[in-house]
């Protein structure tokens, strides 16, 4: 891979660094995490379960809320900005740029989902909860999840404006998180309408249920660890397949 | 100035609007509305989040256990269906299993519906020691199936992780159902323990469970013959005791010459089980305050219920050790 990938990766993980919107929607996670503890003191025993419930699930839309609000502006601008015209009269291919900025992304996403699990670990630490192995794999799970929405919200930025792409991103994971759901209403529940299209959907679309370990962490289930890196591998298949496509976009795109 | 003629229209039509939507919420609040959802969309709703969900719900309902309904019919269903959401969001929250069968049982007085509950409790999470001895009590309690508790009794038995009070439980309902020799072998087998915790508390319920045969037989003469024994040799009878645990039962029991019944044996391990509690009771208090408890703080902050000692006895406690001294020794 060339330097200037990750130059780009870089500026990209830089300029998001600055940007005031990842500071509020960090914070508002951390919030969520430190109340989950009141959640807790309202429950009848399971007081830690909740914690690491409500504490998970605010990392989960950390993730989410990152990928919308930093990974689906940031290709629009540098549009507007014009800057993407000025780095790409260079010795730069528009692929290039994309892969640059995705990997700036993901760095991004990482940092703050890996300091909003110590900030969860820590907590829960103090309140007299045990680091468990398991929360890795939900952590793991969030950094595959986060993955594969950074591909999804820069493709929706090559393909419209940032507002579309956002909202794109937005639809994308409640598909790619019902799935399951509604592979299982025609399995287990009544005849459904269209049940056919539901099972159909469920083999070729993403499924971001592979990789949530949120539910197994937090209750008894054990946690499968090659079912955990099966779901990686397909979630990274499905993250480059958004790249390309985010590629070939880009490369009809007038700047 | 027409945009501000629109925003003033709208603001005063919201402020108009107040007025019923307060009379429609005050209704709603009078029925004390609950939405009870359907499990399957649920799910879908949940968007992954099947735990924080399942924990929202069930926060909502904990306040609803034991609240006041006006209409008790909305109370059950909203409750029925929030348990059986809940328990299908996360097959795994034992707790919801565990405090909706005391509501069904408790507070709805229905059998059914807690043994619905727990066996579905059981079905998923099959490991779940705390489940299944909630369904036996269940099932012997208000269905009065001794098969089936014993199954899930047995089961706990088996594992590692049983308690004393479970195995208590499971040895009574054998001895009650005439499975003496069954309930006795079982606390024998842990009197070759490594653990000298383990064969302490394995003597003093075997003890129990002879006494309890002791009493059972005891207690079927007097109904068959009309009057109390004369002597314990009169309850050796294949009609009240099996031959193979006669002598054994009869042994833990003295019949002293004023007609009362007294267990030696298991007075002296329920002593011993007290010292050891008391000795490790002790022991902590030791380190958190480095200093041997009194007596006095015993009774009071321990909550070991101490024996009561004959006349012209005591209790003495001594760097952790209990003993029954002689009076103004």
């Amino acid at each position: 891979m060339r330097d200037c990938v990750f130059a780009i990766a870089g500026s990209t993980y830089r300029e998001a660094v600055r940007d005031r919107v990842l500071w509020v929607v960090f914070v508002f996670a951390a919030g969520l995490v430190l109340f989950s503890r009141v959640l807790g003191w309202l429950s009848v025993e399971d007081d830690l379960k909740m914690l690491q419930d409500f504490s998970l699930s605010g990392l989960n839309m950390l993730g989410l809320s990152l990928a919308m609000l930093v990974g689906a502006f940031s290709l629009a601008r540098e549009v507007e900005r014009r800057t993407a015209t000025t780095i790409l009269t260079r010795d730069i291919s528009r692929g290039e740029f994309i892969l640059g900025k995705y990997l700036g992304l993901v760095g991004v996403f990482w940092s703050c989902l890996i300091a909003g699990f110590v900030v969860m670990m820590t907590w829960q630490i103090l309140w007299g909860g045990g680091f468990a192995v398991k929360a890795l794999a939900a952590l793991l799970g969030l950094l595959c999840e986060s993955l594969l929405l950074g591909a999804v919200a820069l493709f929706f930025g090559a393909l419209t404006n940032a507002i579309l792409a956002a909202v794109g991103t937005v639809v994308f994971y409640l598909m790619a998180h019902s799935l399951e759901a509604l592979y299982e209403l025609t399995i287990y529940g009544d005849e459904v309408r269209g049940a056919w299209f539901y099972k159909m959907a469920y083999k070729v679309l993403p499924n971001l249920e592979d990789v949530n370990f949120i539910n197994a962490t937090a209750s008894e289930l054990p946690v499968r660890w090659d079912h955990l890196g099966m779901g990686a591998l397909g979630v990274l298949c499905w993250s480059i397949v958004f790249l390309l496509g985010a590629s070939a976009l880009f490369r009809r795109r007038e700047l | 100035m027409i945009r501000l003629l629109i925003a003033l229209v709208c603001i005063g039509g919201a402020v108009a609007l107040r007025g019923p939507l307060a009379k429609a919420n005050a209704l709603r609040r009078a029925h004390q509305f609950r939405y009870t959802p359907d499990p399957g969309l649920v799910k879908l709703a949940s968007c992954g989040h099947r735990s924080s969900l399942a924990d929202l719900l069930w926060l909502q309902a904990i306040p609803d256990l034991s609240a006041q309904f006006a209409d008790l019919e909305h109370k059950e269903r909203w409750l029925a269906g929030v348990l059986d959401v809940v328990t299908d969001l996360e097959p795994t929250f034992v707790t919801v299993y565990a405090y909706g069968s005391a509501y069904f049982d408790l507070i709805k007085g229905s059998p059914d519906s807690t043994i619905a509950l727990l066996e579905k409790g059981v079905d998923r999470n099959p490991e779940s020691i705390q489940l299944r001895v909630k369904l036996a009590m269940a099932l012997m309690t208000l269905r009065g199936d001794r098969a089936a508790a014993l199954e899930h009794l047995e089961w706990v038995m088996n594992s590692p992780d049983c308690d004393s009070f479970t195995a208590g439980y499971c040895s009574s309902i054998l001895v009650d159902d005439r499975q003496d020799l069954v309930a006795l072998e079982y606390w024998k087998e842990y009197l070759d323990s490594a653990n000298e915790q383990v064969v302490g508390v394995a003597k003093l319920y075997l003890e129990r469970t002879r006494q309890g045969i002791f009493m059972r037989a005891w207690e079927e003469f007097q109904r068959v013959e009309g009057r109390r024994p004369f002597s314990l040799e009169e309850l050796r009878d294949d009609r009240f005791l099996s031959p193979a645990i006669t002598d054994e039962v009869l042994a833990c029991a003295i019949l002293t010459d004023d007609g009362r019944l007294q267990f030696p044996r298991l007075v002296e391990e329920e002593f011993l089980r007290v010292q050891q509690r008391t000795k490790d009771w002790c022991e902590a208090y030791h380190v958190e305050h480095g200093e041997w408890p009194t007596l006095y703080q015993l009774r009071e902050e321990s909550k070991i219920p101490l024996p009561r000692v004959p006349e012209g006895f005591e209790l003495r406690l001594e760097n952790g050790q209990l003993e029954v001294v002689t009076e103004g020794s």
